[in-house]
């Protein structure tokens, strides 16, 4: 049985190993994937969300139960993510476009595939890459829109309460990032290999037809 | 309904679905406005593309050690600083005051004695007291890679455990090590250079990646792995190689592998920065240790000066210290 949020969160005050373990369940996943698609980086996703747990653990006596848990530690990594874009900044290691390639790499030796032809795993991936490219390309408070939206599934609302900002502010983000995505996926210099433009644009042909 | 409000119901996945007056006006407007309908198909086509991002699995393994985390910080029960929304006010304020009472008394009762307090390391403070640093031995390989783009070396290194090690290099060379599993280690060779100067550092050995590591995994020091290359823009391509670090760092690494020397603050225990200059560039360690990492006995009796790299780099960095 699924407990409640609140019912989950009560627990994991009351230090309940079964309650913890639930909430590692639910929610560390779409923690990790939001982290790694916001920051463009998987190196660092699990060390982050694991910091974001933590924090969620140490300040579990402060939650309301009347707000959303999920919303709640969505919040939290957002400010973990802007906190590291700050450390990141300030060491002057700008997030370069070599990110994705190295998510590409993650992704070839993670699952085991690597080691029988990288290659092939790559030119598959090929798409994929042109896409983070273009996620990356977008202003933060935009990707981290973008991303509350098409991977987590959060309405204006909820991706308001995540970002502190309006839902009108959330609405114009939403609706600027799109029109931005649809640019620059068609953008033919910024996709430079010829295959990968090809797949993009019969993909585009097939989806207005 | 207008185009204004079916565009921001197409565009909020939550209320588009369940209030059914919205949803039938929604299919309504969208029979008639050939425009909202153009950008409805444009959120599909972008919907859809976006799936091609796989997530990253969570393997078991990783779950359970971070139940394991959280169970500790639970158990440390401290309450962090206020992180917004979810927190009540009525809790924050009786948090508030509590936390107002409870220093005033501790100064109260303490006077002078508060200002004495210090942090209690205990793991390590003991060792620590005899000496006023102490070595980590680490390995990074290679040492440092000097950026194109920024003309600037930061390697920071990370010994949380013995066995796992983080090295982050100008944020875009990055090598770095997956936390549990298997440990993996990326790089870019054909990044590497030579940088031979007066009174400077000869790294050539350090940076002579391909040759290094043939040389360590023919002597079964190393087992390193070449899995394959990544293209990155026409005339280049990233190797990408393998390494299983648990073995490294049991090995010694005999002067190939950097020596890391972290001087700790001998009033708050804490390990302090170590800045050194290389080739008049900044170039910084960053030490976090850990119970499950004390220093070693072999390790106390190390001079007080002294930064990371092999026997001679260290004498040489020393000599450039004021």
């Amino acid at each position: 049985m699924v407990r409640s949020e609140a019912e989950l969160a009560r627990g994991c005050r009351a230090g309940s190993r079964e309650h913890l373990e639930e909430l590692v369940d639910r929610f560390y996943g779409p923690v990790v994937n939001f982290i790694a698609r916001f920051l463009g980086r998987r190196d660092v996703a699990h060390d982050l969300a694991q910091e974001v747990f933590i924090k969620v653990i140490r300040s579990i006596g402060t939650y309301d139960d009347r707000a959303s848990l999920r919303t709640w530690i969505f919040t939290i990594a957002a400010n973990v993510c802007r906190d590291e874009l700050r450390r990141v900044k300030r060491r002057r290691e700008v997030l370069e476009s070599d990110a994705p390639e190295l998510w590409l790499i993650g992704d070839a030796v993670a699952d085991g595939r690597a080691e029988h032809s990288p290659q092939r795993r790559m030119d598959r991936s090929l798409e994929g890459l042109i896409i983070r490219k273009a996620v990356a390309a977008l202003p933060d408070p935009h990707r981290m829109t973008v991303i509350l939206r098409f991977f987590h599934d959060m309405s204006l609302k909820e991706i308001a309460q995540v970002c502190g900002c309006s839902v009108g502010t959330v609405g114009s983000r939403l609706h600027y990032a799109i029109k931005k995505l649809r640019a620059i996926l068609t953008e033919p210099s910024f996709v430079d290999d010829e295959e990968a433009r090809d797949a993009l644009r019969n993909r585009q042909a097939s989806a207005s037809r | 309904m207008r185009c204004v409000t079916a565009r921001r119901l197409l565009l909020d996945k939550r209320e588009a679905r369940p209030p059914t007056r919205s949803r039938e006006s929604l299919a309504e407007h969208l029979r008639r406005c050939p425009e909202c309908r153009r950008e409805l198909a444009e959120q599909n086509l972008l919907a859809e593309i976006l799936a091609q991002w796989p997530d990253i699995e969570v393997s078991e393994e990783e779950r359970r050690a971070v139940v394991e985390e959280l169970v500790q910080a639970a158990g440390a029960g401290s309450a962090e600083r206020p992180v917004g929304r979810g927190m009540a006010r009525p809790t924050r304020l009786r948090l508030s005051f509590v936390l107002a009472a409870v220093a005033l008394l501790l100064l109260a009762w303490t006077g002078d004695r508060f200002w004495a307090i210090r942090p209690s390391y205990t793991l390590v403070t003991r060792a620590l007291d005899r000496v006023p640093s102490w070595y980590a031995r680490g390995a990074i390989y290679p040492a440092i890679f000097p950026s194109g783009k920024s003309g600037v070396n930061n390697v920071e290194v990370w010994f949380r455990k013995p066995d796992t090690i983080r090295a982050n290099i100008d944020g875009d060379y990055i090598q770095f090590l997956q936390r549990g599993g298997e440990r993996q280690l990326y790089f870019a060779p054909f990044k590497l250079l030579e940088i031979r100067e007066a009174n400077s550092v000869d790294l050539t050995r350090i940076f002579d990646v391909h040759e290094w590591l043939q040389r360590q995994a023919v002597a079964g020091v190393v087992p390193a792995r070449l899995v394959g290359h990544v293209r990155q823009g026409r005339n280049e391509s990233k190797l990408l190689f393998e390494l299983d670090l648990s073995r490294v760092l049991s090995a010694d690494p005999a002067g190939e592998a950097i020596l890391a020397l972290v001087r700790v603050d001998r009033d708050t225990m804490l390990p302090e920065r170590v800045d050194t200059r290389y080739l008049g560039r900044d170039f910084w360690l960053e030490f976090d240790y850990s119970r499950e990492f004390p220093p070693r006995a072999e390790h106390l009796n190390l001079p007080e000066e002294g930064v990371i790299v092999g026997d001679e780099i260290v004498r040489e960095v020393v000599a450039e210290e004021p």
